[in-house]
């Protein structure tokens, strides 16, 4: 009879860890597009950050933390992820703010355009990163499109069995997870493709930024303002036609922030002041800013957190200051690499 | 049975009257499914993929938009009076949106850039909505046509967008 037992328990348990391995082969691994890869890299340096930043692709190319600390002893992460949607942000920070106690939080504005989930793999992006907990079920809820269910995000399996058949050798070499790709969550791009495109954006049938927008980006004020930290709305300098900035936005943001009581920096207007030169700062003709372009802006938001939001130079902690010059010795090392 | 019969007749002038009111779209309703610009003998329609139209149109500049995080990107051709915009996904490229960007080119309800906002609605009708720009959209099954309007109140810029 015990042997029995012992043999059902140890086949229960062989099941288990055959069906967790599946789990791991089959899950997408973002090599190719290693943005995947950004929200799980979080928790390796969870805590003791004074500044976050959250939002799209404009915060996770556009402010280098390993920078921030170098010049001005910031310490500071960027939880940004593709398209990641307001609602998204939202319960990202909720959840960084059960580790961190920051003196500053950095959203970036340009996601406020959307109103509705877009797509699963873009949800993914930002989903399947975080580690369980209400606030990753929140996300999850509030992300969902019509076609995904929950159990889906809690039985990933489920979604992704159809790719045991699409198996590559970089499932096999990163089935116990890919190397980081971030440097505290700035995403490094070297290539240098000038900016030559003139062209705006195209007409909108309706400006109104989604009301459904406002109520998260008052949850992301309301929870900031519990914790003590000083909500920063911003908007990366970047403005290309697939990603144009409207006028019209601009202005409800700057209104919304002045009813707020919130500061709104905008720094599409600033590019010259900051000394940004599209012919050599942006890695895809003005989309987004390569390092070259984030390291300057950076710099310059760097001393406006330090001066204006007093933001404490932490680089006399003797144990903080050796974590951070292992991920400026890293930052480097990857760019020399890179280059 | 009169009365059943009176009522029957009434209904039917009730949805007659109602069937021959203004706000009955105008022009050819086939038209209004899938809204296109004929284009060098050509339809040009939205929802369709791209390398089956855009090399019979002749000369075109191109310029394109990566996503982020993913391997798909948008790409705009720019021809004599028009502009088409494609979005690439893997091997597939599907037409998403037709702008018509000076008066060379007209709708097939014969409206341009400079039509007046009447004019717009002689050819298509009462049936529309407004953005709060001051747009005006027509719905068809397959795709929309919107007309902007600039700041003279004629229209400034026409676009046929997949639905």
């Amino acid at each position: 009879m015990k042997k029995k037992i012992i043999a059902a328990v140890c086949a229960v348990l062989l099941a288990a860890v055959l069906l967790f391995a599946t789990h791991l082969l089959v899950m997408p691994k973002y090599i190719e597009n290693p943005e995947g890869r950004l929200v799980g890299e979080y928790y390796s340096q969870a805590g003791d950050n004074d500044v976050l930043f959250l939002g799209d692709c404009e915060v996770y190319e556009s402010f280098v933390p390993a920078v921030l600390w170098e010049k001005y002893g910031i310490s500071s992460y960027v939880r940004g992820s593709s398209q990641q949607l307001i609602w998204q942000s939202y319960y990202l920070l909720e959840e960084m703010m059960e580790k961190e106690t920051p003196k500053a939080v950095v959203f970036n504005v340009y996601a406020m355009k959307y109103g509705e989930p877009q797509n699963e793999a873009y949800n993914r992006m930002t989903l399947d990163g975080m580690k369980w907990s209400s606030s990753k079920v929140g996300a999850i809820n509030a992300s969902m499109t019509e076609d995904e269910s929950l159990v889906d995000y809690v039985f990933p399996i489920l979604r992704f069995h159809s790719r045991i058949s699409q198996l590559t050798a970089d499932d096999f070499k990163y089935f116990l997870g890919a190397p980081e790709v971030s440097d505290s969550g700035y995403l490094m791009q070297t290539a240098v493709r000038p900016m030559t495109t003139t062209r705006t954006g195209d007409d909108l049938f309706d400006y109104n930024l989604p009301s459904v927008s406002f109520e998260y980006l008052d949850k992301m004020r309301e929870l900031c303002e519990k914790k003590g930290a000083e909500l920063i709305l911003i908007k990366a300098p970047t403005n290309h036609w697939k990603f144009w900035w409207y006028d019209e936005w601009d202005k409800q943001i700057s209104d919304y922030a002045d009813e707020s009581g919130l500061d709104y920096i905008n720094f599409i207007p600033l590019c010259e002041e900051i000394g940004i030169d599209w012919s050599q700062d942006t890695y895809d003709e003005g989309m987004h800013l390569n390092v070259s372009g984030a390291e300057k802006l950076t710099d310059y938001f760097g001393k406006m957190l330090s001066e204006k939001y007093a933001v404490p130079d932490r680089r006399g902690e003797s144990e903080l200051s050796s974590a951070w010059q292992t991920r400026v010795d890293k930052y480097y090392e990857r760019k020399n690499t890179e280059k | 049975m009169k009365k059943i019969l009176a009522l029957c007749i009434a209904l039917l002038l009730i949805f007659a009257v109602v069937g021959c009111g203004d706000e009955t779209p105008k022009g050819d309703d086939v038209l209004k499914l899938n809204f296109y610009v004929m284009y060098k003998g050509e339809q040009v329609k939205v929802g369709v993929e791209a390398k089956d139209i855009i090399p019979k149109l002749g000369e075109y500049k191109s310029e394109d938009g990566e996503a982020c995080g993913t391997n798909e990107k948008d790409v705009i051709y720019t021809l004599s009076g028009i502009e088409i915009e494609t979005h690439v996904s893997g091997e597939s490229e599907i037409i998403r949106q037709i702008k018509i960007i000076d008066d060379s080119q007209t709708t097939v309800e014969g409206i341009t850039i400079g039509s007046t906002r009447d004019e717009v609605i002689a050819a298509y009708g009462k049936v529309y909505t407004e953005g709060s720009s001051g747009a005006i959209r027509y719905e068809g099954d397959a795709s929309a046509i919107e007309f902007h309007f600039g700041s003279s109140g004629n229209v400034s810029n026409i676009y046929i967008k997949r639905r």
